[in-house]
């Protein structure tokens, strides 16, 4: 499809171009036909001195007779669909410009056509904003294609001085974003001339992201004066810059002179500083990378890789995929230790996905046998060809008299596990319930489909009847609550009867905290079933951290035994942003454990916030056991040896009870 | 090859029918409209004006007179004599297009010697590929002969791609420069040559690229190719970065596909998304910030779209942008998120950047929210505290003291604030302890004892030396811990300091500087606490030098235990002291704890023997127990510390000398977590959708890389 898009456009663009000569042609026949005449008399490739002179200067004469910015245009588009040549590419200068001349917008249209050099339209401002500096910079933010917007904008800067005031003079004319691109362009502009002038005003730029872009812009460019003084500049910037610095002076270095870069690498005591110019290179010459990471200490592959996949590993892998045999070979070279084992995984990872039947025949041949390579090159070649390598994994131990390793099967799964058609996939391997690798590639590849797909593999899972793998619910369960709770609650009618219970306590307390009332209605349908207290209990804890009032609310119907447990709870996220109304609660809740829970948790936090306050409502309370456990609580903290605050004189006298009245005095006592 | 003629004539009639029809939109009569053919209006301005004709005639003129002077010279001598004197000149446009001119023109008579002239004046790369244009043109072959010399490689690789103007965009063109330069270079040259021929003809260079035999050459031919579209036809480069079948090169491309665009045309990027299946457009936080630049309302709208991860990367990169501009709306517009975690760190952010940039106006901002944000007036405290701790701390206190706040719990809390401060060993911490502890409030002094709690783990040399001028300030515990540390280090400090200390703080520090002293010298320290014997606090400052003893010279300590009086050994001083000898003397520890009288203190003490973890040991010391629970709990360590080697030898643990199901149970899920990982050897780990497999080091199927959905953000278990 893509390529079917690309060859359409491959159409599209020369034919658009030869059409607009028609199109604008019709304007004025007589201009047309005057610049035809022009050029085709210019149009033969000149093959002399004279012919080119002759055609730069005719050029510029012939547009120079046409005062119509249609007929310009016409000849501009005819003069654009012609093939290379000297005379033509005069043509279009010539044209352009004299365009130009007579409406800037009108050239600006041609400004985004393949084949037109945006070096054209610079030349164009540039010369204008000597004559019009103010015309220039207005013009700047109405053309429209924004890479040449960009060009402009930095060609601009070079002719207006290029320094600070003039760089955000321009800036300031462009779209907010294309402000520190820009900015970095223009003093990158600098290092043909001045790098560490340029540098210094990178460093100079307020804003991080400019300062950081500049200067990566500026690597790269004296990467193309001299790599190795940029990269020596690298430990003289502020840390936070140096490693972006460094990579962009790596990456440049790279895709100009890989040799030179490579070269100088080997002559470094370590590596790991310029990895991202290494990763660069592994495509343009991993052999010699592969070389000289060897006479190096190792460095880890990065990118999320663990530190035993590394650099010299990877570009040994780019190798093999050109010339397996050959590496092979090499290999065998080898002593027997940990690194030939590696590079011979490499060998049996990277050449089944890319020969897989050369490679399964080599994995067989060996000796003595190997199955982990063998099995290696199964799994591998996955990535080009799934069906295939299910195949050989479910006759390996048929083929081998082995099971396959472990390895190879969390591997292979990993790949069903992924890919579009996993569903298809899944469904085979379920349809073969006898056999046990299908089995365990399934129950594994379901294990992972989960993690990335958890609707999906959770529709699987149910498809048959068989209801999940109880092993898998929790983890279903949680990750689906955790994007969509409610989409997750939908599924439990759903869930076979073992699986119901750790379902529902896996998805409440995320509904709760995504939509606590719906899921207060959920839950209510479930009283009764296993777990029910726990998921309600669960449910309450996460609606009090977001709503305390809806979680008093729902525990209100909830068990006695669960009320006493999750009062605190609710009290003390209550308190948190109003700790006289969670009193007032605290004390009207209905069950005499809760609320003894309740009161004691606002009694102590309020004590800590505002002693005198939290004696008036204690006071103010009924007599009776609740105020009994307020005052308690209250005479405990203010008469904590760090937090002494004097007593309201009636706090003894308001104990209903006699004994937690000497208990309290005893308190008051201890602390004296 | 029908197929492709059939799409490419397709595409040419497409091709001329839409710049008919946009003629006709335009009526190819002036003045045309500008915004229509790709030319904006200037912000504000008026559109009738921005679409008038407009000249610019210099450039023109320039070209002009520049033509006309090359024209009239054709000695070689001249001309280079004159481009050297112009460029000595100061640049214009004159100027410049006369050297354009000259060079040109020098390179048509004698383009050896402009190549020459335009290396030593360092004209730069343009200069030169103007001459070798002109060069190639004439003689193709010795124009290739003379650009392998170019240099610097810079220049080279510049000047060769400029020639495929002369020799043509295609793979045959692409060859022949290509089959000048050594092989590496040549492939260099090639993945450079496909991104500017994909300027043109991108269905070729897709096909190049993808026919490359390495992925890695693959991927970055593909990458630079991304780089180029991004900026002329960003739609076919998405539809090609779809057709990739290997997830991660896909991924790769996609992403600097997307970046390059973002930060080209971040506009035109977000139109795209708005009718986009964004489940699929994997975007990287570099993207998002492209775009929130261009347009953070927009990006807003459209981050429902993506996946939960994308969705908050999107979310923080329009809300970084809208909090610069204007905090209060930012977090306004955080407020009609639904409540998540995501959702409390967004506003984290926003009031972070409030505060940094006007400390005064964000708390004034903060304190003023109604309903309150928790989130936000944290951010801003904890912003504010890592500039101005001073500041901060005034305003805790303030807020501790105010009436109306003191009817919420939450209080900011001094230590947490303060942790960066501390962390930076800030002298602005000690003048906070001041301010606290000259004031009379019992919740703002209980501020100071939650601050020098923390305040010696973080930084002990300044909170001791705070706490030496302010000995009167420490309470029990702080008077502890401080003396842990200032005995640790100056042990004579440790002592002598203790006249100093408080009443409520005195007992506190003899047990802290007993267990520091302990921990290098248990004999002397033992000699020093024989000044305490006969007050409460001794028992409390053996048992503490007793436990650090044990780390430093169990021998020492097991010799004191010997005889001791009775009730010193404690089953939690055996228990300690055979845990900390077996490390370093599994022999002597073995030897001693047996030698100890049957009973709690020598069961305990076989207990610590167990952490070993030697199966051996384990095996001999298990039937020396004095009774079936101390036993049962000396398996449970065994077998616990076994299933992390010898899984066999746990269960046979387990099996033997555990009978209470629960804790068989339990026992059993540890070594079964325990030993599946030893079994499999597989760790898995998962990067933006790049899954590796790791085997263990010298199995055979083993260091292996795969690919999953790139969309998916998560680690995938084995």
């Amino acid at each position: 499809m893509l390529k079917q898009i690309a060859f359409f456009a491959v159409g599209a663009v020369p034919a658009a171009t030869v059409a607009w000569h028609f199109v604008g042609g019709t304007d004025s026949a007589a201009d047309a036909g005057i610049v035809s005449a022009a050029s085709s008399n210019g149009a033969a490739s000149p093959s002399s001195a004279a012919d080119q002179r002759n055609a730069t200067l005719i050029a510029y004469r012939d547009a120079g007779d046409l005062d119509n910015a249609a007929a310009l245009e016409a000849a501009l588009s005819r003069a654009l669909a012609e093939p290379f040549s000297l005379a033509r590419d005069a043509r279009i200068d010539a044209l352009f410009k004299r365009l130009a001349t007579l409406d800037v917008h009108r050239a600006l249209r041609f400004s985004s056509l393949p084949g037109l050099d945006s070096g054209l339209v610079a030349d164009v401002f540039r010369a204008w904003a000597e004559t019009d500096r103010e015309a220039a910079l207005g013009a700047l933010a109405a053309i429209g294609d924004p890479r040449t917007r960009l060009d402009v904008a930095v060609a601009l800067a070079g002719r207006l001085g290029n320094d600070l005031a003039a760089i955000e003079e321009i800036a300031e004319v462009l779209p907010a974003h294309q402000r520190i691109e820009f900015t970095a362009d223009a003093i990158a502009a600098h290092v043909a001339d001045d790098p560490n002038g340029a540098l210094r005003m990178a460093l100079g730029l307020r804003d991080p992201a400019a300062r950081n872009t500049a200067t990566q812009r500026i690597g790269t460019l004296w990467t193309g004066v001299d790599p190795i003084a940029a990269m020596g500049t690298s430990a003289t910037l502020p840390r936070e810059l140096q490693t972006a610095f460094r990579d962009a002076v790596s990456v440049e270095w790279v895709r100009i002179d890989t040799p030179g870069f490579l070269g100088w690498l080997d002559t470094q005591p370590t590596l790991d500083a310029f990895h991202a110019g290494m990763i660069e290179a592994m495509g343009i010459d991993p052999e010699r990378l592969f070389e000289i990471s060897a006479r190096h200490p190792p460095v880890p592959y990065g990118d999320g890789f663990p530190a035993n996949i590394t650099v010299e590993r990877t570009a040994f892998s780019a190798v093999v995929q050109r010339e397996p045999e050959r590496m092979v070979a090499y290999v065998d070279t080898l002593p027997d230790d940990a690194r030939k084992v590696s590079l011979l995984n490499a060998v049996a990872d990277t050449w089944g996905r890319t020969d897989p039947d050369a490679a399964r025949q080599w994995a067989k041949n060996l000796d003595p046998p190997d199955i982990g390579l063998e099995s290696t090159v199964v799994w591998s070649s996955a990535l080009i060809d799934i069906d295939k390598s299910i195949q050989w994994m479910l006759d390996f131990e048929a083929d081998t008299n082995q099971r396959p390793p472990n390895v190879a099967v969390i591997n292979l799964a990993t790949f069903i596990a992924n890919d579009t058609r996993r569903v298809e996939l899944a469904r085979q391997l379920r349809d073969r319930p006898e056999d046990p690798v299908a089995a365990d590639l399934l129950r594994r590849a379901t294990s992972q489909w989960v993690q990335s797909d958890p609707a999906g593999a959770l529709d699987f899972m149910l498809e048959s009847g068989a209801g999940i793998d109880p092993g898998l619910v929790m983890g279903v369960a949680s990750r689906l609550a955790s994007r969509d709770a409610g989409l997750a609650a939908s599924y439990l009618p759903r869930m076979p009867a073992d699986a119901r219970g750790a379902w529902l306590e896996q998805v409440a307390a995320p509904y709760a905290r995504q939509d606590p009332e719906a899921a207060a209605t959920w839950i209510s349908q479930f009283q009764g079933e296993a777990n029910y207290e726990r998921v309600l209990q669960q449910l309450i804890a996460a609606s009090a951290q977001t709503n305390p009032q809806d979680a008093a609310r729902m525990l209100q119907v909830a068990p006695a035994s669960l009320q006493a447990a999750s009062a605190n709870t609710i009290a003390a996220s209550w308190a948190r942003e109003d700790l006289a109304g969670a009193a007032r609660w605290a004390a009207d809740v209905g069950d005499d454990q809760a609320r003894a829970m309740a009161v004691r948790t606002v009694a102590d936090l309020w004590a800590t916030r505002d002693p005198a306050a939290v004696q008036r409502w204690a006071l103010g309370l009924p007599r009776g056991e609740t105020r009994d456990i307020a005052l308690t609580r209250i005479v405990g903290r203010l008469s904590q040896p760090n937090f002494r605050v004097e007593l309201d004189s009636r706090i003894m006298d308001a104990f209903d009870s006699a004994e937690a009245r000497a208990a309290a005095e005893r308190v008051v006592e201890r602390t004296l | 090859m029908a197929r492709t003629a059939w799409l490419v004539l397709a595409g040419a009639a497409t091709g001329v029918a839409a710049v008919f029809a946009m003629d006709a939109m335009l009526g190819n009569e002036p003045p045309l409209s500008a915004s229509a053919v790709g030319v904006l209006a200037p912000e504000g301005g008026d559109a009738a004006e921005a679409v008038r004709p407009m000249p610019a005639p210099a450039a023109f003129a320039a070209g002009l007179e520049a033509a006309e002077v090359a024209a009239e010279s054709s000695d070689p001598l001249e001309l280079e004599r004159t481009i050297e004197q112009l460029v000595a000149q100061p640049g214009s446009a004159r100027r410049d297009a006369e050297i354009d001119a000259l060079l040109t023109r020098l390179a048509a008579i004698d383009p050896r010697g402009a190549v020459r002239l335009a290396e030593r004046l360092e004209l730069g790369a343009d200069a030169l590929a103007v001459v070798f244009r002109a060069y190639a043109d004439r003689d193709p072959d010795a124009a290739l002969g003379e650009l392998v010399d170019l240099s610097p490689p810079a220049t080279r690789r510049s000047v060769a791609v400029a020639m495929l103007d002369v020799f043509g965009y295609g793979l045959e063109s692409i060859d022949r420069i290509a089959s000048v330069f050594p092989e590496v270079d040549a492939l260099s040259f090639r993945v450079d040559a496909l991104a500017r021929l994909a300027e043109r003809d991108p269905a070729t260079a897709f096909a190049a690229a993808d026919a490359f035999v390495s992925n890695s050459t693959e991927t970055t031919a593909q990458q630079r190719i991304a780089t180029t579209l991004a900026g002329i036809d960003p739609l076919t480069a998405i539809e090609y970065g779809n057709s990739i079948s290997i997830a991660l090169q896909r991924r790769r491309y996609l992403d600097r596909l997307f970046d390059a665009w973002a930060k080209l045309d971040p506009n035109a990027m977000l139109a795209y998304m708005e009718t986009a299946d964004l489940t699929e457009m994997p975007l990287s936080p570099v993207s998002f910030q492209a775009l929130a630049a261009a347009s953070p309302e927009r990006l807003l709208a459209l981050a429902e779209g993506f996946p939960p991860a994308q969705r908050a990367s999107a979310q923080q990169s329009a809300l970084n942008v809208l909090a610069t501009l204007d905090p209060q709306v930012a977090y306004t517009v955080v407020g009609s998120l639904p409540p998540s975690d995501d959702r409390d760190r967004f506003v984290t952010g926003i009031a972070q950047a409030y505060a940094a940039r006007d400390a005064e106006g964000a708390l004034a901002w903060v304190t003023a929210l109604n309903p309150r944000s928790p989130a936000a007036f944290n951010a801003v405290l904890t912003g504010i505290a890592g500039n101005d701790p001073g500041r901060a701390a005034e305003f805790i206190v303030a807020e501790i003291l105010n009436p109306a706040a003191a009817n919420r719990a939450e209080v900011p809390s001094f230590a947490s604030l303060l942790m960066p401060a501390m962390r930076a060993q800030s002298p602005d911490v000690a003048g906070v302890a001041d301010m606290l502890s000259n004031h009379q409030d019992p919740r703002i002094r209980n501020q100071l004892d939650q601050l020098v709690t923390i305040w010696p783990q973080v930084d002990p040399a300044g909170a001791v030396d705070w706490a030496m001028r302010n000995p009167g300030n420490l309470s029990a515990q702080s008077a502890e811990r401080f003396a842990t540390i200032v005995a640790n280090e100056t042990p004579e400090l440790a002592r002598s300091s203790l006249a100093l200390m408080p009443a409520d703080a005195r007992e506190g520090w003899i047990v802290g500087a007993a267990n520091g002293l302990a921990r290098s010298d248990f004999t002397g320290t033992l000699g020093w606490l024989e000044s305490f014997r006969g007050e409460p606090v001794y028992a409390r400052a053996l048992n503490g030098a007793l436990a650090s003893g044990a780390a430093s010279d169990p021998v020492a300590v097991a010799r004191y235990l010997d005889n001791a009086p009775p009730g010193t050994a404690t089953p939690a001083v055996t228990g300690n002291l055979a845990r900390r000898w077996v490390a370093s003397d599994a022999v002597a520890a073995e030897r001693w704890a047996l030698g100890l009288p049957a009973g709690a203190a020598r069961d305990e003490a076989l207990t610590g023997l167990m952490q070993s973890g030697d199966a051996t040991i384990i095996g001999r010391l298990i039937g020396e127990y004095s009774s079936d629970d101390a036993r049962t709990r000396g398996a449970m360590t065994g077998v616990t510390l076994l299933a992390r080697t010898d899984a066999a030898a746990a269960r046979r643990l387990l099996n033997e000398h555990v009978r209470d199901p629960q804790q068989r149970a339990l026992a059993e899920r540890q070594i079964e977590a325990l030993s599946s990982m030893q079994r499999s050897g597989a760790t898995v780990i998962n990067s933006g959708g790049n899954v590796i497999v790791v085997a263990p080091p010298g199995a055979s199927a083993t260091r292996t890389c795969g690919f999953s959905d790139p969309t998916s953000g998560t680690v995938l278990p084995c």
